[in-house]
């Protein structure tokens, strides 16, 4: 328990203060920050927390077992939104069933909740005018809730959803030149998604991507100024398609979920081909630079069935699959390293934690090719740790990485893909304590078959080791996630997971003799 | 803990908006004032107070604010303290004959009060609740029947024995009497409340008792499930008058003596009655200097502690004056002071008074007498709040913006409710309470959330005002009608009697018609295991009490003939099993719907369901049917549809629907399309110190919540509005019946078109009476409904008595003004003694002893007129 009353005193120390500076003692969601802990506002009376204690569970194990990571605060739990919670601008779309659904899981004991903000939405129509007002009165929601609150930014879209995949000027400048959106094999393009080669060139209407995201950022940051200190704690920056740093390397038109093929490479715009033929012409090899690998997958198809992936005598361990392979992992690195440069320019002021979503590739992962990974831009030379470079950007960034995949679990379906989530944990995990990157997770769909997943992530967010997630989000809020099949279920993974965290004895004194208390028993 | 200095907590909960209530330590101070201080701690209190201190029997009324030179504020609280009597009841049977050969029953009672004995006899031993009137030569004098059933015989006027007040009734019977037992119920008239005995009808067994050897058996009350749930639900959870004083029947620990001659029982009562007590509080200007003499009065003997604190400008930032503090105070944790009173001269009570710097705005306080003696404001349940500033300071409160208290008050009484549980931290079973609460809460939420998601629709961002959809209604499956429908219910609790209910029904059909309703609602028509169809068995079997079904077909027909629609009752909740299961539970189903426990919840711990938890509250006496199973909704479905087209319903009044969730009564709704539903979710107003609280949107928005879950596809019973007129007529608080917005508080205020208004239904009144409206002013009830929007429902046993030319009167004129379920309404008074409101601008209607006349320039003339109302409409 000291670890955690100590903790507890700086919290309620720093609620105290925040309250005085900010005159209304509700406006902040109260939070142990993970790193943040001073800025910690006012309280959340029925934190969760509470609830955790009063239903008997213990707090995590890891208090007392565990002695690699007392310096860990509980991880904190967020619950997704819905993703086209906002999706003109201007209005919250079902913003009852919104409110109602912030105050049941605040209730529950969520510390915070993500809202999903795309560039599609708050951005619309032109370049000069930002529409944050729909965005802006989510988060006073959840201000008012008392809940915390994990942005994050989208600059690709979600094909399949009510959301617009990109901003219309955006699309106008795509359709005059399709090169710029991700373009597969066979010339389909990505229409949600630009391309990483065009990150600084000027084509969207004169000017840079990257000078667009740099806007967007300054933007957000100045519309959301006065809740950096108090609500917003977490902003999570999309490096990608579905807000993940990689590439789109599932069939265009879909957004990849429950995609388990290989994949295709996604490097044949004009601009990527510009770059790998530069490319391969400094590495003295101009015929390689010419195109994508002849012997690559259809996207459906099984590692085996081409050249390229083959375990034994593929093409992937020649010179040109490592030259290829490296310069296009190369390219995803570049391009998250680009954006988060922006990002930390224009919101380094605000006292956030900055983060950003990894793919989790777990299927293929039997393969020693690694081929999922590799199509999606994660390899590093030498059959190591695909993951690698992007632990290492990540770190130097100072950028959290969420881990998509808390909740995969080993099934038959997964087992024919040659699945192995566990093993993939280990190995992201590995990658980021090597460079000395933070993570946090999120499941990658509604538990509502398995739901041996609930325990999975409940032994993937209270571990005992050292890469032990900051935060888990919980994805996400909607129809089915209120539904009897899901909810239920739901309710009980929380009650398990949420930590105990009730006021001080000395403090309830304070209640016990205050009238309000007796009145609970009238006569 | 080093204690924060910078702000008193001092005192929790200042206000219904206090969402700034921390739970261990801080209660800080929401920076805007609490609403419930805005406009009614102060001005508008003073207002009220006088009627409630005139009723109380006081002679003084508050003093204005003004009136007193240097006098800042003056004004005397009602203070309300409760004691606790204990008492007994009894019931002696004395078994030898007296000189004219009769045996005397004796029940008394020594609690005070004016008691009445409500009973009944019955002839065969059987253990129902039949009652019948007892054969005039056995009722004592003065006895007034109660319909066909029963009597009411008033306790003698109390006379001394031993030095206590006894009051007593003598009964005689012949000794050859054939009657088996007398049932009785004991009611005192002052609070209306009922006395019940283990939530049973008290039994004395008569031709067992001269036998002699039934005297020490144990005098066992047989399960009668048709009551079962509705009774207990009075015990538990008081409702209007029983609430308060709160008496209860404890269990039957009395002692049990053995009389020669026949028996005696006894039975503990216990009676709550609460003191009135004041306590005046005068702030005045100190001569020339800036401080403020506070004076606090009160009538209260023994040691009386004020728990207070003081704020300054407008921040409502409770603080401790610096010292010197009065004498005898302490500091309470650094965030507020007690302060003891001292005792007057004479003994008469206790007073202080002292200086108070002139910079403070305002002082707060609790009255506390001892650990667990806290008083309040007993006007709003809030801390007392005494402004130390002139009108202006006021003025500026008035200025701060509150919308939202609403919204917050579910989610901020379960704060409350942390707060005060989370001192007694080791009562575990209060934790599981608490516990309950929260997840019982938080199921709420995800249900509505649930809904919302389901159909989604695109809310503007500023918040839900229930937009009444008279422009998009479609008759089709709107569930509510034509919007002109009245409503009769066409049965009471005792209508299953003569077995041919329906053919008495039907033959009033025409009558019905004639008077202006345009629905009845007819009784749930299954086989059932009790007589009044509230438990049904087989559910394709409608061959019940009431008649047969071809009995049922003619009625429904009659009625078409005579242009009204028919509702069915439907009982969807729970359902009697047929058979047991290997454990001998009861939860095997017969008839064509055979369905086995999987069709159970599985949280109902009676019947040991192996369904899925209940999606809502939980009816005791029967297995709770399963809704989210499939096979249970299609075959519900099925047979509602096979209802309509069998029998010729037009639509349902649906039981008890707060054991399941309204998204299903949606999809039962879209498959049977009725032309008009109406659900019943009936559960308890808000309450603080046993006193109704002014503002019940918690209330009304959990019955609105609901009709939201069904999309709106049924009406629900207005409980709010009944339970608001209840505490307006009989206390004559007429001012409840405007809500903090100026419109209706209940559920008609929100949303009209689907509230069914009523005041009064087979449950609450009839032979039951678990919540009678207060009586003698049913028509002033009728004509709030009858004139409002909504669509009013009238209760049989109203039409069939001396209210129903007045009733058919009210009636005509909301037909004649065509008066629909979304009329437009203005409320022009709602004061003390008086309520009056134009309705549409074509009819105008006041209710009360108060005076009103409308006025403007529209030619008013009197449409109709009775005791404390009155009803106006446009001369044509």
């Amino acid at each position: 328990m000291c670890a955690m009353s100590s903790l507890l005193a700086t919290h309620h120390h720093a609620a105290r203060c925040g309250a005085v500076r900010r005159e209304n003692a509700w406006i902040a969601p109260a939070r142990v920050g993970f790193r943040h802990a001073r800025r910690g506002g006012g309280r959340d009376e029925l934190s969760a927390a509470g609830l955790g204690r009063f239903l008997g569970y213990a707090t995590a194990d890891h208090k007392n077992k565990n002695h690699e990571v007392d310096d860990l605060e509980p991880a904190r739990l967020f619950v997704g939104l819905p993703i086209d919670t906002v999706t003109d601008g201007a209005t919250v779309n079902s913003a009852r069933g919104v409110t109602s659904g912030m105050r049941a899981v605040k209730l529950l004991g969520a510390d915070g909740v993500e809202l999903p903000v795309f560039w599609s939405v708050a951005q619309p129509e032109s370049p000069d005018r930002f529409s944050w007002a729909g965005y802006r009165a989510v988060a006073d929601m959840a201000r008012d809730e008392g809940l915390s609150l994990r942005v994050t930014l989208h600059f690709h879209g979600s094909p399949g959803g009510a959301v617009p995949l990109l901003p219309v000027w955006v699309s106008t400048a795509a359709a005059d030149d399709p090169d710029i959106l991700f373009t597969d094999r066979s010339g389909g393009r990505h229409d949600d998604c630009l391309s990483f080669a065009v990150d600084e060139l000027p084509v969207i209407h004169g000017r840079s991507p990257l000078d667009c995201y740099d806007a967007f950022f300054r933007s957000f940051a100045d519309a959301f100024q006065d809740l950096f200190d108090s609500t917003i704690t977490d902003v999570t920056v999309g490096l990608g398609p579905n807000g993940e740093l990689r590439y789109p390397s599932y069939p265009p038109g879909s957004d990849g979920q429950g995609f388990t093929g290989v994949g295709e490479f996604q490097c044949y715009d004009r601009y990527m081909l510009e770059q790998l033929r530069r490319h391969a012409a400094e590495a003295g090899e101009p015929l390689w630079g010419l195109s994508g690998p002849h012997d690559a997958p259809r996207y459906g198809d099984s590692p085996d069935a081409c050249g390229f992936f083959n375990d034994h005598g593929g093409s992937w361990q020649s010179a040109y699959g490592d030259f290829f392979l490296s310069w296009y992992a190369g390219q995803l690195v570049g391009h998250g390293d680009r954006v988060l440069a922006v990002a930390n320019g224009a919101l380094g002021d605000t006292p956030v934690e900055a983060s950003a979503k990894v793919p989790f590739m777990h299927w293929w992962h039997g393969a020693r090719s690694r081929p999922a990974e590799a199509v999606a831009g994660f390899y590093k030379s030498g059959g190591k740790n695909g993951y690698s470079p992007v632990a290492k950007m990540f770190a130097r960034r100072g950028c959290t990485v969420i881990v998509p995949g808390m909740d995969v679990c080993m099934n038959k379906q997964h087992r024919i893909t040659g699945s192995s989530p566990d093993q993939l944990l280990v190995q992201i995990k590995n990658a980021c304590r090597r460079h000395g990157a933070r993570i946090a997770g999120e499941n990658a769909s509604l538990v509502v078959t398995h739901t041996s997943s609930f325990s999975r992530i409940r032994s993937n967010v209270l571990t005992a080791e050292r890469m032990r997630p900051g935060h888990f989000t919980y994805q996400r809020m909607g129809e089915a996630f209120f539904s009897p099949e899901h909810w239920p279920a739901f309710v009980e993974f929380v009650r398990g997971v949420v930590c105990g965290e009730w006021p001080d004895e000395d403090e309830d004194r304070d209640v016990a003799d205050n009238p309000n208390a007796m009145e609970a028993q009238p006569v | 803990m080093a204690v924060a200095s910078w702000s008193i907590p001092a005192i929790p909960r200042a206000g219904p908006t206090a969402r700034g209530v921390l739970l261990g330590g801080a209660f800080v101070t929401a920076a805007r004032p609490p609403v419930a201080w805005r406009c009614r701690a102060t001005l508008p209190r003073r207002v009220r107070l006088g009627g409630v201190v005139a009723r109380a029997g006081a002679a003084e009324t508050p003093v204005a604010g003004s009136g007193e030179a240097g006098l800042l504020f003056s004004e005397k609280f009602p203070l309300r303290r409760s004691r606790t009597v204990e008492g007994k009841a009894w019931v002696r049977v004395d078994a030898e004959p007296d000189g004219e050969g009769k045996c005397k029953v004796v029940i008394g009672c020594d609690v005070e009060g004016k008691w009445v004995l409500h009973w009944g006899v019955s002839y065969d031993g059987e253990q129902g609740r039949e009652w019948d009137q007892p054969p005039s030569d056995m009722r004592p004098p003065g006895s007034v029947p109660i319909k066909d059933y029963a009597i009411e015989t008033s306790l003698d006027t109390p006379h001394n024995s031993e030095g206590k007040t006894i009051h007593e009734v003598q009964i005689k019977i012949d000794k050859g009497t054939s009657i088996a037992a007398i049932n009785f119920v004991l009611k005192e008239e002052e609070t209306g409340a009922w006395f019940q005995h283990k939530g049973q009808d008290f039994r004395i067994p008569l031709s067992g008792s001269f036998g002699g050897d039934l005297l020490g058996t144990e005098q066992d009350i047989d399960v009668r499930p048709g009551a079962l749930g509705h009774l207990s639900n009075v015990l538990q959870k008081p409702e209007g008058p029983i609430a308060e004083p709160h008496k209860t029947v404890p269990d039957d620990k009395g002692s049990r003596t053995k009389h020669i001659s026949g028996f005696y029982e006894e039975y503990p009562i216990l009676k709550t009655v609460y003191v009135q007590n004041f306590i005046t509080v005068n702030v005045r200007e100190n001569n020339g200097t800036t401080k403020h003499a506070v004076e606090f009065d009160t009538d209260i003997p023994g040691e009386v502690i004020i728990h207070w604190g003081v704020c300054k400008d407008n921040t409502m930032t409770w603080e401790i004056p610096p010292e010197p503090h009065p004498p005898a105070t302490k500091i309470f944790r650094q965030k507020a002071l007690q302060t003891m009173l001292q005792q007057k001269a004479d003994g008469t009570g206790n007073s202080l008074s002292f200086l108070l710097d002139g910079e403070y705005s305002g002082l707060i306080f609790v009255v506390k007498l001892d650990e667990y003696t806290w008083l309040r404001n007993v006007e709003n349940g809030f801390d007392f709040y005494i402004p130390l500033t002139r009108a202006d300071a006021e003025a500026d409160k008035q200025k701060a913006d509150d919308k939202s208290s609403q919204a917050d008050g579910l989610i901020s009484d379960i704060r409350n409710l942390v707060v005060g549980l989370s001192s007694r931290r080791g009562q575990r079973a209060k934790n599981k309470v608490l516990q309950e609460d929260i997840l019982q809460e938080i199921e709420r939420l995800a249900a509505e959330a649930y809904s919302i998601f389901r159909s989604p629709t695109i809310d503007t961002v500023e918040e839900s005002v229930y937009i009444d959809d008279s422009s998009i209604v479609k008759p089709a499956c709107s569930g509510t009608g034509s919007g002109f429908e009245i409503l009769c219910q066409g049965f009471n609790w005792e209508s299953h009697k003569s077995g041919k209910w329906y053919v008495e029904l039907g033959s009033k059909a025409k009558e019905l018609s004639s008077m202006g309703f345009t629905i009845v609602w007819s009784p749930p028509p299954t086989d059932s295991v009790s007589p009044e169809g509230y438990m049904p068995r087989d559910l394709y079997n409608l061959n019940s009490r009431y008649g047969t079904m071809e009995e049922l077909k003619e009625a429904v027909k009659r009625f078409h003939e005579a242009g009204m629609k028919v509702l069915g009752d439907a009982v969807l909740n729970h359902r009697c099993a047929q058979f047991q299961n290997q454990n001998g539970v009861w939860n095997i189903f017969g008839g064509r719907l055979n369905w086995d426990d999987r069709a159970v919840v599985a949280d109902d711990p009676h019947f040991q369901g192996r369904g899925n938890k209940s999606s809502g509250d939980n009816f005791h006496a029967a297995p709770n049917i399963d809704h989210s199973q499939e096979f249970v909704r299609s075959d519900l479905k099925e047979w509602l549809c096979w209802m309509r087209k069998e029998v010729g319903y037009d639509g349902w009044r649906l039981d008890f629907v707060r054991g399941f969730w309204g998204g299903y009564v949606h999809d039962y709704l879209e498959a049977s399309e009725p032309y008009f539903a109406v659900g019943e979710y009936w559960d308890s107003l808000s309450y603080t110190y046993g006193e109704m609280d002014y503002n019940q949107d918690a209330h009304r928005q959990r019955i609105v919540d609901w009709i939201n879950a069904t999309n709106g596809t049924a009406g629900a019973f207005d409980v709010t509005t009944k339970g608001i007129l209840h505490s307006a007529l009989e206390r004559s608080e007429y001012w409840r019946l405007s809500d903090e917005k100026g419109k209706p508080p209940g559920v008609l205020g929100w949303w009209p078109s689907r509230a069914v208004t009523f005041i009064e239904n087979h449950d609450t009144g009839s032979t039951q009476g678990h919540w009678r409206f207060p009586f003698g002013m049913e028509l002033q009830g009728y004509v709030y409904i009858l004139t409002h929007p909504g669509t009013p429902a009238i209760f049989y046993d109203h039409i069939f008595s001396h209210l129903q030319p007045e009733i058919a009167k009210l009636i005509s004129i909301r037909n004649r003004q065509k008066i629909h379920c979304r009329s437009k309404i203005k409320i022009l008074k709602a004061e003390g003694n008086l309520y009056a409101a134009e309705i549409d601008e074509r009819v105008t209607m006041k209710i009360g002893a108060g005076h009103f006349e409308p006025s403007g320039p529209t030619n008013w003339v009197v449409a109709a007129e009775g005791q404390d109302y009155k009803v106006w409409e446009v001369s044509s």
